[in-house]
């Protein structure tokens, strides 16, 4: 059993630990630690995060906190904050809707701002094409509602940050199984974003660091209880992928897999607490490495 | 409230139907609670805890003495004020909301001060002179994993408890009372006693037929309705407060005050046990 005794309910824990970001561990080799407009001690070639001193042409001023990254010559700042998702046209994204405006739905996607989705872009059922017209608009929540989750791809983004989406395919939109919707913050591009686990459970991993978590596609709403053993198992990918998630570790089909099989030797509310998580990233991280 | 859609309403609610929660809780289970006490150095006690991922309280206690009131001359006196962060939750967008749940903490917190739980006479020095006064500053940092008033009435406990009063004297001299506080640093009083019998605020919801504690904001946006239930350690209910508009069967009120009841058992337990070391430590101040 892997399962260390002294894993308690409430932790008390000394000041310091209590403010510790843990660093994960995918992060080698990272350089020191600065903030803005601090002097990187040896000059380079100028990356990400930095900028050249007014002072001083060789030296480079950091513009973020973060860990200096130095490849060959260049000199990168990392961040330890991850920025918002920022939209790149194609992706495939999960979203809830936040407001209904004239002719277009506001989906919140985890940006900077809200994502339009105009009414003209969603896939009417049975496949229709035709223009919308004012009926159209009318019923407008008869088709998405406030809060409704759905899939959608990224059709454009500005360059001030305005992101248009749309469901013109079967595949997207409303997402009407039971289910539950966590945020993450790395997300590993892949070339599908539909995984049905072998676990039966159905996940969709949304570019934006928003996943679904949820039966498969064979389950029909007529059947309205999911058994406990599809419960289970769903309960446990989404400790899992928040324990891997928590520790910088990518997530995506192959990492989500690795960790619902180690975390087998644990019960499931187990996995919630820190010692459990920590335990479980670190076996998770050796075997993808072994991968 | 967040937004959430009906069929994740539909999931939530069959989860706790069926004793299994999104993250694999029964509906009795609580989440785990990291704990930080005595780390404010200018205050007599202070804790703070973090639930989940995202529910970060302060407690913080200031003692002031002061003269007792003429109708309680015999009474100690203890003052609890809230404050919200204003970075606290994106999902509150009014401020209105978290002046809510400030008003919640506010009401429930004092509530319980005027029972029989809390003895306010060991907080007094000289009857009808000195007494202590304990200026609790709550604040919430962070409240966006629900439970916020759970967590904030277990970090009050373990403030309290923590929580080392400076050693005063009283000397009469012709008829005036004076008084005179130590100069040693290490030379206090603990509050261990004082705080032993302390409630504990759980909060039970109503998800479809089931009674859930300790719910997170998801849980909480989709139950029926409430209870905010003080429990002191002996499993004694201090009072009850309900905090929304719905309607409760008669049963499922004393079914829940009965779940409270445990769950909040429950929670004095592991409290006393973490915190017992660091109370141990302390024994040899004297208790008020």
């Amino acid at each position: 059993m892997l399962f260390e005794e002294n894993s308690q309910l409430f932790n008390l824990v000394p000041e310091d630990s209590f403010f510790a970001q843990n660093d994960g561990f995918s992060n080698t080799n990272k350089g020191e630690y600065v903030s803005p407009g601090d002097i990187i001690s040896a000059g380079g070639m100028r990356g990400h995060g930095t900028r050249p001193s007014d002072n001083d042409d060789e030296k480079l001023v950091a513009t973020l906190a973060g860990h200096v990254d130095r490849i060959d010559r260049l000199v990168c700042v990392i961040g330890k904050h991850v920025p918002r998702y920022a939209g790149a046209a194609g992706d495939v994204v999960i979203g809830r809707v936040a407001q209904i405006s004239a002719k277009k739905w506001k989906v919140d996607i985890g940006a900077t701002s809200l994502a339009n989705l105009p009414l003209s872009a969603l896939n009417l059922p049975g496949g229709e094409l035709r223009r919308r017209g004012f009926d159209d608009e009318i019923a407008m929540r008869a088709h998405l509602t406030e809060g409704d989750i759905l899939s959608a791809e990224v059709h454009k983004v500005r360059e001030d940050g305005y992101i248009s989406l749309h469901t013109r395919s079967l595949k997207y939109g409303r997402i009407n199984r039971p289910g539950c919707v966590i945020k993450v913050k790395n997300v590993k591009r892949c070339k599908t974003h539909w995984h049905d686990l072998p676990c039966g459970v159905s996940v969709i991993v949304g570019a934006n660091g928003w996943i679904w978590i949820g039966p498969p596609i064979s389950y029909s709403s007529n059947d309205s209880s999911i058994d406990r053993e599809l419960r289970e198992n769903m309960a446990r990918i989404r400790n899992s992928i928040l324990a891997l998630d928590l520790y910088g570790i990518e997530i995506y089909d192959t990492s989500i897999m690795v960790s619902w099989e180690l975390s087998g030797d644990f019960e499931v509310k187990e996995l919630i607490k820190p010692a459990v998580t920590k335990q479980l990233a670190s076996l998770t991280n050796q075997r993808l490495k072994l991968l | 409230m967040i937004l959430l859609s009906e069929s994740e309403k539909q999931h939530l609610i069959a989860g706790a139907e069926s004793d299994l929660r999104c993250d694999g809780r029964g509906c009795l289970d609580n989440r785990p609670i990291t704990l930080c006490v005595d780390s404010v150095s200018t205050a007599a006690g202070s804790s703070r805890l973090r639930l989940g991922s995202s529910t970060d309280v302060l407690v913080i206690i200031k003692p002031d003495i002061v003269t007792p009131l003429n109708s309680a001359a015999n009474c100690g006196q203890i003052k609890i004020t809230c404050e919200c962060s204003s970075n606290a939750s994106r999902h509150y967008e009014s401020r209105s909301e978290c002046d809510q749940a400030m008003n919640m903490l506010n009401v429930t917190l004092s509530r319980f001060l005027s029972s029989n739980a809390v003895d306010l006479k060991k907080l007094c020095i000289e009857e009808s002179h000195f007494c202590w006064c304990l200026n609790v500053e709550v604040s919430i940092i962070e409240l966006s994993s629900g439970s916020l008033i759970s967590a904030t009435s277990i970090a009050l406990k373990a403030a309290l408890l923590t929580c080392n009063l400076p050693r005063v004297t009283v000397v009469e001299r012709a008829g005036e009372f004076e008084l005179n506080v130590t100069d040693d640093i290490y030379d206090c009083c603990s509050l261990a006693d004082f705080a032993a019998n302390w409630p504990i605020v759980v909060s039970v919801h109503k998800l479809g037929n089931a009674h859930v504690v300790d719910c997170n904001l998801e849980e909480e946006t989709c139950s029926h309705s409430s209870l905010l239930v003080p429990v002191t350690p002996t499993g004694r209910i201090v009072g009850v407060c309900k905090t929304d508009h719905q309607s409760l069967t008669q049963t499922s009120l004393l079914s829940m005050l009965s779940v409270g009841v445990e769950a909040g058992k429950k929670l004095h337990q592991l409290l006393d046990v973490i915190l017992e070391s660091h109370i141990s430590e302390n024994k040899l101040l004297t208790r008020i």
